[in-house]
């Protein structure tokens, strides 16, 4: 899937400006804080709006104009968007049906099994749970074997069990070749899904690429590392002095250090533990997690 | 099954649920209801009289009209109001199959309610002194009403989220107060098509065929009124399958 220079707005209200990206087999998890113009961006790639600009390419057909590239996508969109009065598997098979794939029983029930919903597949939509009706969704998604599966926010409202089951099912399909784009606003899932992410920002896409090389970019906002070492306040006094080292804070059996220079500690760091006498049992960034740089992407924004 | 068949099996789904079931069910019961009641006034002599037709004109003209409206605005914006129209356009199926298997859906069911309608009606009738041989004439008319006007809110339907709204008020004051005012445009009145087909189907002998010469330059005869139909049912068709095509789905 490739989006070039595509924009959309609304009357004078820009919700997406000027993206380009492609995603390619894996999954990609796209975030952005409420009204960032994720959702206007997902329902661009599916085709199921036009953008005022620009160009969306899927398996190289323009998804709006050529229906016949949705038998290779799957969709699952946010929201109670559900039919309420279907059962589990009225829904898999109607899905299976309206994509021209192979609507029996054996197809729907591997749809619902891999969600862990063929126990309560009889039962009507309307009295699932959250997390249930969620379930429902992506088996509907999943039964005519996409190549490409979009997901807006399809962790919500699923329980910790349940969220478990959907992201072990989205780590197979990744593994199986499949080309999975995930939206949400849930950090700590997309980390637990992905280290490939898009993040946007007022519309705009902000960064894209692995969690680390995004931070490592980020050369302007000091890098918090965390060493542990068997005398903190003597590693301390001898980083004072550290070319680069910006500020430090002690912590449980170790030093937090921030430093504008991430490779240049990294080299003084042996030379001055074994000059100072020190063992340095630890040394890992602290803020290279995905929730540490989306917040430097919401510092920068403001 | 093809996509068309199972949106049109979903689509009947949708429409049929226990509360529209016996709400509309019901409905379709007020002329039985009002038949019976005239026929204990003692001046009822069945439903070739004026008395009669005060029971079978608002079936036709009102009950069966808005039933379709509801119904017909309901095939789409229920999926608008769910948000489950992605569900149907995300597929590679033609959007012109998805708008005909709706409008198919909403007129079948509204067809069923109205047909029921019909048979409540010259039921009561029959017990009431007459016969039931125009039943298969105020079926068809009840049905090519019940057809025209889901196919047009089947359309409103996909544009506005208030289709109801639109469609009583067309029904109550364009038809019924316009339209009543204005003779010329009674042949392309909605209901009068299914007048014009009950009254073109009325066996031969049925007294209020004598009707019919008179209303002849303002009810249209059952070839118009089917090509009528067949006329608004593919416009609308085509209509809404441009409207999905052109306009962002959600």
């Amino acid at each position: 899937m490739t989006v070039t220079g595509i924009s959309k707005w609304f009357g004078t209200k820009v919700a997406v400006s000027d993206m380009s990206c492609s995603f390619g087999p894996g999954i990609t998890g796209l975030l952005g804080p409420n009204g960032a113009g994720k959702t206007t961006l997902l329902r661009m790639v599916t085709g199921l709006m036009r953008p005022s600009e620009g160009e969306i390419r899927v398996f190289g057909q323009d998804p709006s104009s050529d229906p016949s590239v949705y038998a290779r996508v799957g969709f699952v969109p946010e929201d109670d968007a559900v039919y309420s009065y279907l059962s589990a598997r009225q829904l898999v098979r109607y899905a299976a049906d309206l994509s021209g794939t192979d609507a029996s029983a054996d197809t729907v029930d591997a749809a619902l099994d891999r969600v862990n919903m063929l126990d309560a597949a009889d039962r009507p939509i309307g009295q699932y749970s959250k997390g249930m009706r969620q379930r429902a969704k992506v088996a509907a998604a999943l039964v005519n074997d996409p190549e490409l599966l979009v997901l807006d926010e399809p962790l919500n409202g699923a329980d910790p069990a349940q969220r478990a089951v959907l992201i072990s099912t989205f780590h197979e399909l990744a593994a199986a070749g499949r080309t999975l784009l995930v939206s949400s606003h849930v950090l700590s899932e997309v980390e637990r899904m992905t280290d490939r992410v898009i993040a946007m920002l007022d519309g705009k896409l902000a960064a894209a690429g692995g969690i680390r090389a995004i931070r490592s970019a980020m050369t302007h906002i000091p890098h918090r590392v965390r060493i542990e070492t068997d005398d903190p306040r003597r590693l301390a006094t001898g980083l004072i002095d550290t070319p680069d080292v910006v500020g430090l804070r002690f912590e449980d059996g170790g030093v937090e250090v921030e430093t504008s220079n991430l490779s240049t500690l990294g080299t003084t760091l042996p030379r001055l533990a074994d000059e100072i006498g020190v063992h340095i049992t630890r040394f890992e960034p602290a803020d290279a997690s995905l929730e540490s740089v989306f917040r430097h992407l919401l510092s920068i924004r403001r | 099954m093809t996509a068309f068949r199972a949106i049109f099996v979903a689509t009947v789904q949708q429409l049929s649920d226990r509360r529209r079931v016996l709400g509309f069910g019901v409905m379709a019961l007020a002329p039985t209801l009002l038949l019976l009641a005239l026929s204990r006034t003692g001046q009822f002599d069945g439903l070739d009289t004026d008395l009669g037709m005060l029971a079978v004109a608002p079936f036709l003209s009102m009950i069966v009209p808005i039933t379709a409206v509801i119904l017909g605005g309901a095939a789409f914006g229920d999926e608008r109001r769910d948000k489950t129209l992605s569900f149907l356009v995300l597929r590679p199926i033609r959007r012109v199959d998805v708008v005909a298997a709706k409008t198919a859906g909403a007129a079948a069911v509204s067809s069923a309610f109205a047909v029921f309608g019909s048979l409540a009606l010259v039921g009561a009738y029959a017990v009431v002194g007459g016969d039931f041989t125009i039943l298969p004439a105020l079926a068809v008319g009840a049905t090519v009403v019940a057809t025209i006007y889901s196919a047009v809110f089947v359309l409103v339907g996909s544009v506005f989220a208030r289709s109801t709204l639109v469609g009583v008020i067309y029904v109550l004051f364009v038809e019924g107060v316009m339209v009543e005012e204005v003779s010329r445009l009674h042949p392309v009145s909605l209901w009068r098509q299914g007048l014009g087909a009950t009254m073109d189907l009325m066996p031969g002998t049925f007294p209020a065929r004598a009707l019919l010469g008179p209303l002849r330059g303002t009810v249209p005869s059952i070839e118009n009124a089917l090509l009528l139909t067949a006329g608004v049912v593919a416009v609308t068709i085509a209509l809404g399958t441009v409207l999905l095509r052109r306009t962002d789905s959600v």
